[in-house]
């Protein structure tokens, strides 16, 4: 086999390589991008329902004021925060709107306000695109992850010095928000 | 019109019918003697007068069915209009409210076309319209029937038109209980990919749910949106009515509202003219057809209020 033929083949072996390496690094360069996307989602849900129930303490707030004051939990929501301060902060939420459930169980006539009721209705909505969020990101974090332990896919995420990504946690709270009875 | 009225009018109907038959058949025998007797004392060539008998026969068949358009055509609407009127109105009636029936009437292929959902093919035809409200959600529904022209060669290389039907069955449109914005797809994978315009417009959704994602195709806008509105419980009602239906079935998230196309191959609302009034029966078949619009609203709770209102 003559030097040039070698050449061609090694020059196509390489092109192929090559080609196979770009596709990969695509490939997992997409699905970084496709979490954080659904990750801003799951920020925007979470705003959502954090002024959401902020409102709420204020109508429950306005409701139980000549008694002791119930203390809520504060929320402090910042840009860059981890998928567990996301968690932690998704938890005092759930906290804060379990204490305001207790709270509107002794006084009907806040549980039969019209205010109250829209924002029952407002909190089940935003926890429905919560839960969608948390859906589509935690989707997206398996497929990533799949390809992360996946050989040899694994090897060009190793050399990328990507890593396995945290789900974003669902509780049964959460999930017992929507059975709200109106 | 009553249901002894529209019996006499069904009999009426056969009676002409078969009059209409004894004198067809009468005729071609008559006919077949008078070819028999000249054409095999003429030429003396049996294939001849196999041939003519034949044409013959053709031609007593097209007699006969213009006579039977002329004779019982109007007697033919009217009992279709009247069955409507009897039967098929008054148990409309009993289950929805605001019930709005025109049975010769549907959606126009203008309207299904700037829906989206479904390719319109070469011939469009839609009847049984229906609107009105069930458990307090607004809906309409019409029977749809698309066909796709083709051309087919034969062994001889002779092209011949043949008409595929690509959809037969209902559309239904319900208001939905949740607010969205971008538009979103649900069609079982039976339902071909160029009869479904979305799929060259939206990319494909996939949900965590993998028996979901091997029984239908899920076309967004939005993925957010998809996840939104496909929540777990939902996929499964989704998958359950499909089950029970046992045919392709296509939902369809549009302006805030829920199309979905039921591909049964069935035309609701129907009696033909010649079987038996039998009341029962029929009174069956009626509450089976509207049942399908029912089992929607019911089993995909579709009256669950919980998200109808935004702050």
């Amino acid at each position: 086999m003559s030097l040039t033929i070698i050449l061609i083949i090694a020059s196509i072996i390489i092109l192929i390589i090559l080609g196979w390496y770009i596709s990969v690094s695509n490939k997992l360069n997409r699905a970084v991008v496709k979490i954080d996307e659904s990750l801003s989602g799951i920020d925007v849900a979470l705003t959502k329902r954090y002024d959401v129930l902020t409102k709420m303490i204020d109508v429950v707030k306005a409701y139980t004021k000549h008694e002791k004051e119930t203390l809520f939990e504060v929320i402090k929501l910042r840009k860059d925060m981890s998928i567990q301060e996301r968690n932690n902060v998704n938890h005092v939420m759930d906290e804060n709107f379990r204490k305001i459930n207790v709270v509107a169980e002794n006084y009907p006539e806040l549980k039969s306000s019209e205010n109250y009721k829209t924002l029952q209705q407002s909190i089940a909505d935003v926890e429905e695109h919560l839960q969608a969020s948390r859906r589509l990101y935690n989707s997206n974090v398996s497929i990533f992850n799949q390809l992360l332990v996946s050989f040899p896919t694994s090897s060009i995420a190793k050399s990328k010095g990507l890593t396995k990504k945290d789900f974003f946690e669902a509780d049964e709270i959460k999930k017992e928000d929507v059975k709200i009875n109106l | 019109m009553g249901i002894e009225e529209l019996k006499q009018l069904q009999l009426q109907i056969i009676r002409k019918n078969k009059t209409c038959n004894i004198i067809g058949v009468l005729l071609f025998i008559f006919s077949s003697l008078v070819l028999w007797v000249n054409y095999l004392s003429k030429y003396n060539l049996i294939e001849l007068t196999i041939m003519a008998i034949l044409i013959d026969l053709v031609f007593c068949v097209i007699i006969m069915a213009f006579v039977k358009s002329r004779v019982n055509g109007k007697n033919i609407r009217t009992f279709y209009k009247e069955f409507k009127n009897v039967f098929v109105l008054s148990s409309l009636q009993n289950v929805f409210d605001n019930i709005t029936y025109y049975p010769t009437k549907g959606f126009s292929r203008e309207f299904v076309k700037s829906i989206g959902m479904i390719d319109t093919g070469d011939s469009f035809n839609s009847n049984d319209y229906i609107s009105g409200k069930y458990k307090n959600i607004s809906f309409e529904q019409a029977d749809m029937h698309i066909q796709e022209e083709h051309e087919e060669e034969d062994k001889d290389g002779k092209k011949e038109t043949v008409w595929e039907t690509t959809f037969l069955g209902r559309l239904m449109i319900f208001d939905f209980n949740k607010s969205f914005k971008s538009d979103i797809q649900v069609a079982s994978r039976y339902f071909s990919a160029e009869s479904l315009p979305w799929s060259k417009r939206f990319s494909r959704v996939r949900m965590e749910d993998i028996e979901f994602n091997n029984s239908f195709n899920v076309f967004a806008e939005s993925e957010h949106e998809a996840f939104y509105i496909l929540t777990p419980q939902f996929m499964e009602k989704i998958k359950d009515i499909t089950k029970k239906l046992g045919c392709s079935v296509m939902f369809c998230f549009v302006k805030n509202k829920l199309h979905i196309a039921v591909n049964n191959y069935e035309d609701s609302f129907e009696h033909n003219v010649f079987k038996k009034i039998d009341e029962k029966k029929i009174q069956e078949n009626i509450t089976r057809d509207i049942k399908l619009i029912t089992n929607f609203v019911d089993e995909l709770s579709l009256d669950n209020n919980l998200f109808r209102r935004e702050v």
